[in-house]
């Protein structure tokens, strides 16, 4: 395979990635494939209330069950694991808490076990909204805990409320007032569940020198394996993560879910335990995407300027107060200038299931309400949603609410190729038929990396990480792309050793869009350091200055004089004394903000961000309200593009999970339980579900090669709530302000009455109320 | 869930071991062919059976045919996407080719067998719309008895059936049309495979050589405990032309139900949508027979 | 009690001792060390169990393997025995069809029985095709593309 050497580890092309002929075989390994010998299958009995004092919990039964070989409870942990929410105490707060752990033979004895576990429940009464959860006659769930940032005028009138940040910058009042129109809306969201296809594994082990090593499906091998030795009460090097190839993790993934229960049960019975969840388990008591309240208010002159923005966000965190509520803030503001701005961001403790990350967490729900509130503005004023956009769209060298300077943001190109892409402005093809579009930002995360890059003895190489593969690609693609890039080998030479945590160096994890986009320049560097090596080696032996030689197809030549020498013969030299090690590594800081502008918890800055427009064209049937899809268009600034097939796989893989939660995914809840919890009900979108999904890669080439390497993975879902509700929206003339936009939703919208919107929310438009002055 | 499976070489094998006069058939037995029903309610552990039946093999239970009158005869364990694939079910009943040809998933197809969906008594069997608009009828047999229902008098309710405990479905006889017949299948769906839709209906006119309807067939299903007839709308599409206000107003004559609430959509939904649902399957339906003579789904 | 089954299982014969509870997924995966079918969500609702069963799909997962007896299984391991399925991985591979893999085998193991049946599918014959196989990463785009593909290597 020839290689386009671009410096800067740019080596453009599609290379397929050493898993793809493993999995496409049968022979790629998950956490779920690892068999030991004398491994155990383990279980957890979760509560079967959602808020409860325990009574009474006998397990004697289960004990005694013939191929049961533990069973634990609450008092059996070490006291590390205690009151840390591995197994309830006295009290349980939602239906995912785990009261008793079993280890068996089978998993059909498991099973068993956990129904002879006879446990007796004072059902005390829960909250499961958010607005129920913060009125202060409601049970409060944690008393005593108390949020730091919450303005003290506020705390007294809030309940429950588990984290608060605040966003604030201008003279709000003054934009309001100095505003034409002022558009004021609620939007809801409902808990959606991430759906990888592996669920969430472990198997853990106690090795015979007392190390304890947990094979993982988790995409943040080190953070996890922190957090579970804190749990376990010892040093960190006395626990491996064993990690590699992960079955999809869309966030859900993130931080530690079976693998304590593994770990606890392997430690009791001294024989490896598999913990796989089923998928009623990891439906019933996963960590989903949290179900969001937001309340927006903008105002904007006559002409389209925006002028004001106000917003007041709730995250449901269920009975951890995880709600993302802080990125709800900026990515509600939108990537547009709007100089008077207040956010406040509210985590609030409920008895649902806790939340937790979910592909671009807060993005999908805070972009559906800023984008349709933008739309209601629009609408107010008369005026195109494009041409709103575009007027506002955040240039080089503006500065986002919250102080950081924008750049390289081309929303406006972005803005305009999505609707191109579904010819905006031209003449509708039937009159249930409607256009959207709606515009993003979203990180490429920060958080460390370092990569190993060995030389092998015929030139060949190794990437050491400690990454994970979780299906983009980020390390088996785009890894041996850029070592391959800077030793001018192919990339099909380029072995990625994934090393888990104790066979390998530091990696920040999987999660937020930041693998290429920090792994990535780690390994550059790394590769860098080991190209470094080689020219130093080959200048010696062709004696010529290093800088002046050339490295491409597996030959360092000097263009001067034409002598050259492989690759593969300066490695297999060094191989004799030693050993060519290139070392890299990443960190990564928050880019710059003001202080001023940010309280509380809110991620103040988006670290090299991606932007994007989603433009998207629906069909509504007014009869049924049933929202058809017919194609959303992409365009995404991906800074500069490694693998293109891989970016489009993403962009459209992102972009169909949207659309589920568009129209149809919502994990539905009565009382804490969820109601949907198999794949029957819980409704993935099928290849007969999947529209057009065109897509456009922008790259804003802040510089060449990777470091110019913008995050891929998670933009593409932000956008698209927003541009398909703000399509519905414009081929029915009403909006509809909660997701996902189910025909029972859309039709009650349509009928100008209510299934299922809450009171005051009834109007076909917002009141659009116009101010001051009249028209010139 | 341990249990002990048989597979018996005959029908009157398999009758035997559920004759209600042996003490041992008395024991929970369940009978299985394509297991998709069984198999998912063992696994969730709604069942507990000491002895399954493997019947899906029986060669009485196999076979399709038309007999002497032009009725399809199709033996109880075919599946679905043999009677997806038949020439004979494309000619003679169409409809049923159709329904079964989409229902859930090419998976579940290969499986389920059309007697099983019948007997499991799901809301959710799509075959059966098709099997009431085509006026099918089930025979069932015991040791000592043979008995011929009409469809709609084996679908008793939600998991309930006419099935005693000691009788098999052995065939589905759908009658030969007696004039030219056009049909349609009409769904409103969230997802369009896996999960079937929301409300469908199926709808299957006999019309005479002048354009009149005849019979008219009209099963409403997905909404409702068990798919049903709807036979105030058949009669008022009876008798004259199947066109435009006659259709409509039929249609709306599909109220006052006793419907399904699921958390994929309130009864109160289903109850609006309803009537468009059935117009325009009856439209499509009657398009159809104006047209090519032929049917036409989606 | 156990009983004697006996299946060909890619192309060989297998004899097995199986309680009759146990689905053929898990007998593949336990007994025969056959992995690339998985288990992901136990209802048959999402395909990545899929095996072939006489050369058409099945969810493997509602499958009790007692009852099989005599008949023909194909898993994603037999896939390279013909020159179909190399056609198929090797098509997946190269248009970016794969992401997490969790979904591929079923996936390939639908396509095949697609194709072995029409050589030449429409797209919304392929989208039919794999419906029952939820993919979560890939938006189906270029799983779609890559059937394409290996139907177009199969028919020049």
């Amino acid at each position: 395979m020839s290689v386009d050497r671009r410096g800067g580890g740019s080596a453009k092309q599609d290379y397929p990635g050493q898993d793809a002929w493993l999995k496409v075989v049968g022979g790629a390994e998950y956490t779920v494939d690892v068999r030991l010998p004398r491994m155990l299958h383990g279980a957890a009995l979760r509560s079967a209330h959602p808020h409860a004092r325990i009574l009474r919990l006998d397990a004697s039964r289960a004990r005694a069950l013939p191929g049961v070989r533990a069973v634990l409870t609450a008092t059996d942990l070490p006291s590390s694991a205690r009151g840390r929410r591995v197994l309830a105490e006295d009290r349980v707060t939602s239906m995912a808490d785990a009261v008793a752990l079993v280890a068996a033979d089978t998993p059909d004895l498991a099973a068993e076990a956990l129904r002879l576990i006879e446990v007796e429940y004072e059902p005390l009464r829960g909250v499961f909204d958010v607005l129920e959860a913060i009125d202060p006659r409601s049970p409060t769930l944690y008393p005593g805990r108390l949020v730091a940032a919450l303005p003290p005028e506020q705390a007294a009138s809030l309940n429950n409320v588990a984290g608060y940040g605040r966003v604030q910058c201008g003279d709000l009042e003054r934009g309001f007032a100095e505003s034409d129109v002022v558009v004021e809306e609620e939007y809801r969201t409902p808990m959606v569940h991430q759906v990888s296809l592996e669920p969430r594994a472990a198997v853990a082990m106690v090795e015979s020198g007392g190390k304890l090593v947990v094979w993982s499906s988790t995409q943040v091998p080190f953070g996890a394996r922190a957090t579970l030795a804190n749990l376990l009460g010892v040093p960190p090097a006395r626990v491996a993560f064993r990690t590699g190839l992960v079955g999809g993790g869309f966030g859900g993934k993130s931080g530690l879910h079976v693998e304590p229960l593994a770990a606890l049960l392997a430690m009791a019975t001294g024989r490896p335990v598999r913990f796989v969840n089923s998928r009623y388990e990891e439906l019933q008591a996963g960590t989903p995407r949290p179900a969001t309240l937001i309340r927006i208010k903008t105002g904007a002159r006559r002409d389209g300027t925006l002028l004001a923005r106000q917003i007041a966000a709730f995250g449901d965190g269920g009975c951890t107060g995880v709600g993302w509520a802080a990125r709800l803030a900026i990515l509600a503001l939108g990537p547009y200038r709007i100089p008077n701005v207040l956010a406040e961001t509210y985590d609030v403790y409920t008895n649902n299931v806790p939340g937790g990350a979910c592909r671009a967490p807060g993005a999908p729900p805070a972009v559906f309400a800023g984008e349709g509130n933008l739309d209601g503005v629009a609408r107010a004023l008369g005026m195109d949603p494009l041409e709103i956009r575009l007027k506002n769209a955040w240039r080089d060298g503006d500065v986002s609410a919250t102080g950081q300077v924008i750049e390289h943001a081309p929303v406006a190109e972005a803005l305009r190729a999505a609707a191109e892409r579904v010819g905006w402005g031209k003449r509708r093809e039937s009159p249930s038929r409607g256009l959207g579009i709606a515009a993003g930002w979203w990180q490429s995360g920060p958080g460390n990396s370092v990569v190993l890059v060995l030389l092998n003895v015929d030139g060949s190489a190794q990437v050491v990480t400690g990454a994970i593969e979780q299906g983009p690609g980020s390390a088996t693609i785009g890894l041996p792309l850029i070592v391959a890039g800077e030793l001018g080998i192919a990339p099909e030479q380029v072995e990625v050793v994934l090393a888990g945590t104790d066979r390998g160096p530091q990696d920040g994890g999987s999660g937020g869009s930041r693998v290429t986009a920090n792994l990535g320049v780690a390994t550059l560097r790394a590769a860098q350091d080991a190209r470094r090596q080689v020219l130093e080696r080959a200048a010696a032996e062709l004696d010529a200055p290093a800088d002046r030689l050339r490295l491409a197809a597996g030959l360092i030549s000097d263009p001067a004089t034409g002598a050259s020498i492989p690759l593969a013969a300066i490695a297999a030299a060094a191989y004799a004394t030693g050993q060519i090690v290139g070392y890299g590594s990443r960190v990564t800081q928050l880019p710059a903000h003001d202080p001023a502008r940010v309280a509380g918890n809110v991620w103040p800055a988006q670290s090299n961000p991606a932007y994007l427009a989603q433009a998207a064209e629906v069909e509504v049937d007014r009869e049924t309200g049933e929202v058809r899809v017919i194609r959303v268009a992409t365009a995404q600034d991906v800074g500069y593009a490694l693998s293109r097939t891989a970016i489009e796989g993403q962009i459209e893989g992102g972009t169909l999970q949207g659309i589920g939660q568009a129209i149809y995914e919502e994990l539905t809840t009565s009382e804490g339980r969820i109601t949907n919890p198999d794949l029957f009900r819980y409704a993935v979108p099928t290849a007969l579900d999947a529209p057009e999904m065109p897509v456009d890669v922008l790259e804003s080439r802040k510089a060449e090669g990777v470091a110019g390497v913008k995050g891929v993975g998670e933009a593409p879902i932000c956008t698209t709530p927003a541009a398909i509700a703000n399509a519905v929206r414009d081929a029915v003339g009403v909006p509809v302000r909660q997701l996902p936009l189910s025909g029972e939703r859309v039709l009650a919208a349509l009928e100008g009455g209510s299934l299922s919107l809450p009171a005051g929310q009834r109007d076909a438009e917002a009141p659009a109320r116009p101010r001051g002055r009249e028209s010139p | 869930m341990s249990f002990d499976y048989v597979e018996p070489a005959s029908l009157d094998e398999a009758l035997a071991i559920l004759d209600q006069s042996r003490p041992e058939a008395r024991l929970e037995t369940h009978l299985m062919a394509g297991g998709t029903t069984l198999v998912r309610r063992l696994r969730r552990r709604e069942v507990r059976p000491r002895l399954v039946v493997g019947i899906g093999r029986l060669p009485e239970l196999g076979g399709l045919s038309e007999e002497a009158d032009g009725t399809l005869r199709i033996g109880a364990a075919t599946t679905l996407s043999a009677l997806a694939r038949s020439a004979a079910v494309s000619r003679l009943a169409p409809l049923l080719a159709e329904v079964c040809g989409r229902t859930r998933s090419p998976q579940i197809r290969t499986l389920a067998t059309l007697g099983g969906a019948l007997c499991a008594g799901s809301p959710l069997a799509e075959p059966a719309l098709a099997l009431l608009a085509l006026d099918a009828a089930v025979l069932l047999r015991s040791s000592g008895e043979r008995r011929r229902l009409p469809l709609a008098e084996l679908l008793g309710g939600p998991g309930r059936t006419a099935l005693r405990a000691d009788e098999i479905l052995t065939a589905i006889l759908v009658p030969g049309a007696s004039a030219d017949r056009a049909w349609a299948y009409e769904g409103l769906s969230r997802r369009h495979a896996v999960e079937p839709p929301l409300v469908a209906a199926a709808v299957a006119l006999e019309l005479d050589s002048d354009g009149h309807c005849r019979t008219a067939r009209v099963a409403l299903g997905m909404a409702t405990p068990v798919p049903i007839r709807l036979h105030s709308v058949e009669r008022a599409v009876e008798g004259g032309r199947p066109e435009g206000e006659r259709l409509r107003s039929a249609a709306e004559l599909a109220v006052g139900l006793e419907l399904r609430e699921d958390v994929r959509a309130s009864a109160e939904y289903r109850a609006r949508v309803i009537p468009a649902i059935v117009r325009r399957a009856l439209v499509r339906a009657a398009e159809a027979g104006r047209g090519t003579r032929e049917g036409v789904a989606r | 009690m156990k009983r004697r089954i006996e299946l060909e299982v890619n192309g060989e014969r297998v004899q097995l001792e199986v309680e009759p509870d146990r689905t053929l997924l898990d007998v593949l995966r336990s007994d025969l060390g056959l992995s690339g079918a998985k288990d992901a969500c136990a209802t048959g609702d999402c395909g990545a169990c899929t095996v072939l069963l006489d050369g058409e799909p099945i969810n493997s997962c509602l499958t009790l393997a007692v009852a099989l007896s005599g008949r023909r299984v194909t898993t994603v391991e037999g896939l390279a025995d013909d020159p179909l399925g190399r056609a198929l991985q090797r098509a997946f591979v190269e248009h970016g069809a794969v992401q997490c893999g969790y979904c591929t085998p079923g996936l390939l193991l639908a396509a095949k029985s697609l194709l072995a049946r029409c050589a030449s599918p429409d797209e919304a014959g392929i989208r039919a095709a794999i419906s029952g196989n939820l993919c979560r990463c890939t938006g189906y785009v270029k799983v779609v593309a890559a059937i394409q593909a290996a139907s177009q290597a199969q028919t020049t």
